[in-house]
């Protein structure tokens, strides 16, 4: 099965290729370390393998719920993942459950086959050993640091690769300023960054090219996708608009009152 | 009789509300933020006893302090062991002081802590700090105005605490005569009017600049927090 590619039109010519299969290392508790994704075996179809070799879990497995939200179940080995829905069906939510500061979350999660809940067993791994960097939806900026400071502001934040992510998100004119000072679009930059420099192995962003006029949005959007790329890591991204989910995801699923489902 | 020095008065004082600020700090930081945070089963209980000094007459309370740490009760008695004597000395004048200013401290350390988004708590968890890292390094820097404002109420309480002050530490020129004690003897004296304006003025100074202070630190808590809750 020859590998999917992708191109995204970085400035300045060339492309970033994006294997459909991802390119993030191997991941922990696989049966071939360092081979990549298999996606000839899914993990949904019946594990036949040879005696002896444990069947490798997919990357995500999530079966859960909370309060009024539908069971929300997914399967797959997609590295980016693009979330869509109706507003108010619990897209934050479902981010929320992933990074684990949503308590009452009930089912089982699991990535790359390491169990972040499973609640009939009592296992819930805490938000601060998921290594996730979470971009929120209205960013929640911390109002007493400045914005470098809160690039920074991640327990094991990647100090070297602050000039970078600033020059790229086009924030490295704000470093000193404080959120309050900022507009809309230059906060949702900031979370970003702070997320990226998070040493994060799942970026969750929760819509965060929405106050981001178009050719700015692109630009970002190549950025992160370079990021990604560069330092590989796992994708859940919300958006309304399928262009971001395009950039960044290679499935897009939808969440509705009935479920989530695999739309490509 | 010797006239109390308004000065001495005036230094007491701002010894007793300076340690009733530092003693009362954690104490009302740990209960203002169990209170707006902890769900624990005794929380009305412990929320009605910290009100209590507030209601009781400050004489009583008193009493109640003077029981409690007199040589008759085995809390006097195991810091008398230790060497700690708490009725009659400065000791006395911080605990009275600081029994009576803690409801304040508490719950103004309570509101900030209310006015807090718990999102930024769980944010901060999964930017990978630890709760104790995640407390210190946000919520308690945000909460950290409010709880100020707490601590200058307590302080401002502290310069004016009598009641209580009377009947557990008593007034013993240069020990325990804070600022209100001072003025308290002076009445009866029959000179003395210089001393007095002395301790009123400078009453008058200490308390405006706690109260602007307070003003000013829960202003800025707003601020901050409001624009928290406009845009993130």
């Amino acid at each position: 099965m020859p590998a999917e590619v992708r191109r995204v039109p970085v400035p300045g010519g060339g492309a970033l290729e994006h294997d459909r299969r991802g390119s993030l290392p191997a991941q922990p508790g696989s049966a071939d370390a360092g081979a990549g994704f298999d996606r000839s075996c899914p993990a949904s179809e019946p594990m036949g393998g040879a005696a002896g070799v444990s069947p490798r879990p997919p990357r995500w497995r999530l079966a859960v719920s909370v309060g009024k939200l539908p069971e929300i179940a997914l399967e797959s080995d997609a590295p980016g993942l693009a979330i869509r829905g109706p507003s108010g069906v619990g897209k934050t939510t479902l981010l929320r459950i992933i990074a684990g500061v949503e308590r009452r979350a009930r089912g089982t999660i699991a990535y790359a086959g390491t169990p972040w809940l499973a609640s009939d067993r009592g296992v819930f791994v805490p938000a601060w050993e998921r290594r996730t960097g979470w971009s929120p939806q209205d960013a929640l900026l911390l109002p007493h640091l400045d914005v470098r400071s809160n690039l920074l502001s991640a327990a094991r934040a990647h100090a070297q690769e602050l000039d970078a992510v600033a020059a790229g998100l086009e924030i490295a004119h704000l470093l000193e300023r404080r959120p309050r000072h900022l507009s809309g679009g230059e906060r949702h930059r900031v979370a970003l960054g702070r997320a990226l420099l998070a040493d994060a192995q799942v970026l969750l962003l929760d819509e965060p090219f929405a106050a981001l006029d178009d050719a700015l949005r692109r630009r970002v959007l190549t950025f992160i996708a370079g990021q990604i790329e560069a330092r590989p890591r796992a994708l859940v991204l919300v958006s309304h608009d399928a262009r971001d989910a395009h950039a960044l995801a290679q499935e897009a699923w939808n969440l509705s009152s009935q479920g989530l489902h695999r739309e490509r | 009789m010797f006239l109390p020095d308004p000065y001495l008065a005036i230094k007491l004082s701002l010894i007793v509300g300076g340690w009733c600020v530092l003693v009362g700090a954690p104490i009302a930081i740990l209960l203002g933020w169990l209170l707006a945070r902890g769900s624990f089963r005794f929380k009305p209980v412990v929320s009605s006893v910290l009100l209590v000094p507030l209601v009781l007459p400050p004489v009583v309370t008193g009493l109640l302090l003077l029981d409690l740490f007199g040589r008759s009760s085995p809390v006097g008695r195991a810091l008398a062991a230790l060497g700690v004597r708490v009725p009659f000395t400065l000791a006395g004048a911080v605990v009275a002081a600081l029994v009576m200013g803690l409801p304040l401290f508490v719950l103004s350390a309570r509101s900030a802590f209310e006015a807090v988004d718990p999102r930024f708590d769980e944010l901060a968890r999964s930017l990978g700090m630890r709760p104790w890292r995640a407390f210190f390094k946000v919520t308690l820097p945000l909460a950290l105005p409010g709880i100020g404002a707490g601590a200058l109420l307590a302080f401002a309480r502290a310069l004016g605490e009598f009641g209580a002050t009377a009947v557990l530490s008593g007034n013993l020129e240069g020990r325990t005569r804070t600022i209100a004690m001072a003025v308290y003897t002076l009445l009866d004296a029959s000179h003395g009017g210089r001393e007095v304006r002395v301790l009123v003025v400078s009453s008058l100074l200490i308390s405006l600049v706690a109260l602007a202070g307070f003003e000013a630190l829960v202003r800025w808590q707003h601020r901050r927090l409001e624009f928290a809750r406009d845009a993130g």
